[in-house]
């Protein structure tokens, strides 16, 4: 089997994945705990019904700021050759892509506000088929990566 | 355009669109239709609410109508004084609008297709609708939707057709074309899975309706029951044929008249009895072929041919039907003679042994934990485990329809949802490529890959074994890296196709 891409992406976006993890944990808490009240007094379910969606939440959150943003990144690698940009991610399905240079069509970088906090940002190649991400490299080394993918593509280009 | 299919060719007229022009004079009444059929509910509720409210008298109706004609044909008029369209510097420039002006400039070498629709009206004046496709997006780019039909063909000819190819079109070639018997056409209705689907669930109705009745029953009764029934029976027959029937008709309708041409690297089709359609795809903008066995078809031996074509999205699937029905046998004979380019005998081979009692597990798994509290709830709820065995019985199906095969730069793959569906696809079509496995089935020696088109398509195969992945893997590096060795037969040069 061919070997792993052979970068990492950037150690700090576990600590970001935490945060929104969490945040998001919270987000589906409150609308899973809402609708679990609903339910109990207009329609008159089992008082234990909202404790389900609170179990649910504490044991995703739970997992989103433990240990699923460590095994994450310790599994996300990249490589960008000449030839083809080479992605693996997953933690229990594991993926790995191939995307040709001569295939990119165009590429940027984006940035939520918890990664400007933490000063990264994502890298967005797409093709005519779809969007590919690498998901977290500083800032520096974010807007590299794009101008080298865009120099790389712009001299193998072949038309669809 | 051959020569055979149509209208001889515009006499004094030159290759040359470079002056906008102005649409049909047909434009300004199908304008004034689609203004009228895009109000038409607003315009029902009104008139409604109005008579129900204050009556009528024939003198209002009279006026009212009137002024509803006069404003729909004068938006009808102004939309056609506002529409041009002009082909500059290898690009077709289509201006539009009337409370928002809109310019479209679209560059020949990002049309993929361009289609031709004829409505009835269309037909009675020889005028056409002309609908450019590039790549992306779910509606055609320009709609041109009036043109006659020497001038549509005069424009397609300017876009499709580059200079270096027209010079060659008298050496290439004439034009073959294949026209679908009556025969074929009536087994492609009879087929379908609009027929299939309105014959099952009527059937479901039925059957749940007997299950309801019926079952307390036994057989001497339930004899009798059906024989007093007998008329009912006859009833619910009739009806599910009927509708057979008109499913049928309404197919024959829509495909009825299917002529596949090709012309030098154009590709060309042609139906509809009522409503004319007709779709131009250029060989080079074909990403992939598709094979498609439906339930009903594959045990006639019979298949249906779709292309992926970057300039239709996945809802379109008709547009991309290159031929509704052929033989088995008939395969090599379709392609090689229309697309010789994926005319190319590709040895399939099966997924491992081992990988069966996986896909049975697949269909089985869920089946079992759906019906599990049905099991255990309901009275003679022992009859749902049907569920978990059709599961199991599909996937067994699933399995035994997979295969892949790879031969020099072209790839096929064969899998079943429910239609058997072979897609065949050269290496340089391929956006990306992904394997991809849960741990446990790498623990078990399997990987599962897929492929993404530009069509949208995105296909691959689950539980290939991990050499076969290399491989695979392998067969995609080769071409991007250079030394791919060319050995399927794409002796034509395409060369100019990708500009």
């Amino acid at each position: 089997m061919r070997s792993e891409p052979s970068e990492r992406i950037d150690r700090r976006i576990v600590q970001v994945w935490r945060i929104s993890g969490f945040l998001e944990a919270l987000a589906l808490g409150a609308v899973g705990i809402g609708l679990a009240l609903l339910l109990v007094k207009l329609f008159h379910w089992p008082d234990w019904v909202p404790i389900l969606p609170v179990a649910a939440v504490v044991i995703y959150g739970g997992l989103e700021v433990t240990v699923l943003p460590q095994l994450r990144w310790e599994r996300w690698r990249y490589q960008v050759s000449r030839e083809e940009i080479y992605l693996q991610r997953g933690v229990w399905f594991i993926k790995r892509t191939l995307i040709p240079m001569t295939r990119i069509q165009h590429v940027d970088t984006a940035q939520g506000i918890l990664m400007r906090r933490y000063g990264l940002a994502t890298v967005n190649a797409s093709t005519a088929a779809g969007t590919h991400q690498i998901p977290a490299l500083s800032e520096e080394a974010a807007d590299e990566l794009r101008d080298r993918i865009a120099s790389l593509a712009r001299v193998s280009n072949d038309d669809i | 355009m051959s020569s055979g299919t149509g209208l001889p060719v515009w006499p004094g007229c030159p290759m040359m669109i470079s002056e906008p022009r102005r649409l049909h004079l047909l434009g300004i009444l199908l304008g004034a239709f689609k203004l009228l059929k895009d109000f038409l509910l607003p315009l029902v509720i009104f008139l409604v609410t109005r008579i129900l409210q204050r009556g009528y008298s024939p003198f209002w109706l009279f006026v009212t109508g009137t002024v509803i004609i006069l404003v729909v044909l004068a938006w009808g008029l102004v939309s056609w004084l506002r529409f041009t369209f002009r082909v500059e510097n290898g690009a077709l420039v289509v201006e539009q609008g009337v409370l928002v002006r809109k310019r479209i400039v679209i560059p020949r070498e990002r049309i993929q297709a361009i289609d031709f629709n004829q409505g009835v009206w269309h037909r009675l004046f020889n005028v056409v609708s002309v609908q450019v496709e590039t790549a992306g997006g779910e509606k055609p780019e320009a709609i041109l939707y009036a043109l006659s039909m020497p001038v549509a063909r005069e424009l397609r000819q300017s876009l499709l057709l580059s200079g270096v190819e027209e010079g060659r079109k008298g050496v290439s070639g004439a034009a073959i074309l294949k026209r679908l018997s009556f025969k074929e056409l009536l087994l492609f209705g009879a087929t379908s899975g609009g027929a299939l689907g309105l014959v099952v669930s009527l059937f479901s109705g039925a059957w749940a309706l007997l299950d309801d009745i019926g079952l307390e029953l036994n057989w001497q009764q339930y004899v009798n029951w059906v024989w007093s029934y007998v008329n009912l029976m006859y009833l619910i027959l009739f009806t599910v044929l009927t509708l057979w029937l008109l499913a049928t008709l309404g197919m024959v309708f829509k495909y009825g008249g299917f002529t596949l041409t090709r012309s030098g690297d154009k590709l060309q089709v042609v139906y509809g009895l009522l409503q004319r359609r007709q779709v131009s795809i250029p060989v080079g903008r074909i990403q992939a072929v598709r094979l498609v066995e439906g339930v009903l078809r594959q045990p006639l031996g019979c298949f249906t041919l779709h292309v992926e074509s970057a300039g239709y999205g996945p809802q379109s699937h008709e547009k991309t039907l290159l031929w509704p029905l052929a033989r088995q046998k008939e395969l090599e004979s379709l392609l090689g003679e229309f697309l010789p380019e994926f005319a190319i005998k590709i040895p399939l081979q099966p997924l491992p042994f081992k990988a069966m009692r996986r896909y049975v597990l697949r269909g089985f798994i869920p089946g079992i934990l759906l019906v599990l509290p049905v099991l255990a709830w309901l009275p003679r709820g022992e009859l749902a485990l049907a569920l978990p065995i059709l599961g199991a019985l599909w996937g067994f199906w699933g399995y035994k329809s997979a295969g892949w095969g790879v031969q020099g730069n072209m790839l096929a793959v064969r899998s079943r949802s429910l239609a058997r569906t072979t897609f065949i696809v050269p290496n340089r079509s391929v956006q990306s490529f992904s394997t991809s496995y849960t741990i446990w089935q790498h623990r078990a020696g399997f990987m599962s890959f897929d492929l993404d088109l530009a069509s949208q398509a995105s296909f691959g195969l689950t539980d290939i074994s991990l050499t076969d992945a290399d491989t695979l893997t392998h067969w995609f590096g080769q071409r991007h890296r250079g030394n791919f060795d060319e050995t399927w037969p794409h002796t034509r040069d395409f060369s100019h196709e990708k500009i």
